[in-house]
């Protein structure tokens, strides 16, 4: 298996994440799969702090991040239990997730969620990752 | 990139609590090892609960199901839209399914592509 790596591309710059309760989600635009690639890998860099607040305290909390499928860029589907991870959120640290998906779709998305450690409190997270995928294409350089 | 184009192996349908089967000797593409299901439920009534798993065959005629795990999508009892992945095993295969639960139907459907 050859490696290809992708032209690094702004899919999110910024965004929200919705209130409520269990809170809202977080999309980015869909993303086509450059080559032909059987497997994604993807590097979650939190590398600045990620301040947590709830009545001006800091609190716990965590993202959750999963992978959406399409195979026209029309129709979209949930993944299996591999295209999901947690996302710490810490303050003052950073923080390096990595996860090896399986390709489902020409096309795929991110969706990001938000949630307390803390039941019934709301908390405020402001976060900057730098996600890197790499496509992992069977067929390259043959 | 795109991959080979979907194929829908089911039509959407109401169903409800007999066993069925679709897609009998529906040939995979031979330009990838992974079959993506994608299926599609846009509404339920009653308590269902969806079982659906796919089987292999090699000549198109006699099906068999993978040992010692067979390839299923967990139960579904809502509407959603979920794909899964499965490692080829033979040239042909179709889809299998069990609904149960109370007084229960579904509308869903599948379409089907390879990935490498």
């Amino acid at each position: 298996m050859s490696l290809d790596r992708s032209n690094p591309r702004v899919v999110l710059a910024a965004g929200t994440v919705a209130g409520g309760n269990p809170g809202g989600t977080l999309t980015t635009s869909q993303i086509q799969l450059a080559r032909t690639s059987e497997r994604l890998a993807l590097l979650i860099d939190q590398s600045n702090d990620c301040p947590t607040t709830h009545l001006g305290n800091p609190v716990a909390a965590s993202l959750s991040m999963s992978v959406e499928w399409s195979p026209d860029g029309t129709s979209w589907y949930q993944g299996d239990s591999t295209d999901s991870v947690t996302l710490p959120v810490t303050k003052n640290g950073a923080n390096l997730t990595s996860t090896l998906l399986t390709v489902k779709g020409s096309f795929y998305r991110l969706v990001f969620g938000a949630q307390s450690y803390d039941n019934n409190t709301s908390v405020s997270v402001s976060c900057t990752f730098t996600i890197t995928v790499t496509e992992f294409d069977p067929t390259a350089g043959k | 990139m795109a991959f080979a184009s979907p194929q829908v192996v089911l039509a959407s349908g109401a169903r409800g609590t007999t066993a069925g089967t679709a897609g009998s000797a529906t040939s995979v593409s031979d330009v990838g090892n992974q079959l993506c299901l994608a299926l599609n439920v846009t509404a339920i009534s009653g308590t269902p609960n969806l079982t659906l798993s796919v089987q292999w065959s090699m000549d198109g005629v006699t099906f068999m199901t993978p040992d010692p795990a067979a390839d299923a999508f967990t139960a579904v009892t809502a509407v959603n839209a979920l794909v899964r992945v499965f490692e080829m095993k033979a040239p042909f295969f179709r889809l299998f399914w069990v609904i149960s639960g109370g007084t229960p139907s579904l509308t869903f459907d599948v379409t089907a592509y390879v990935t490498p």
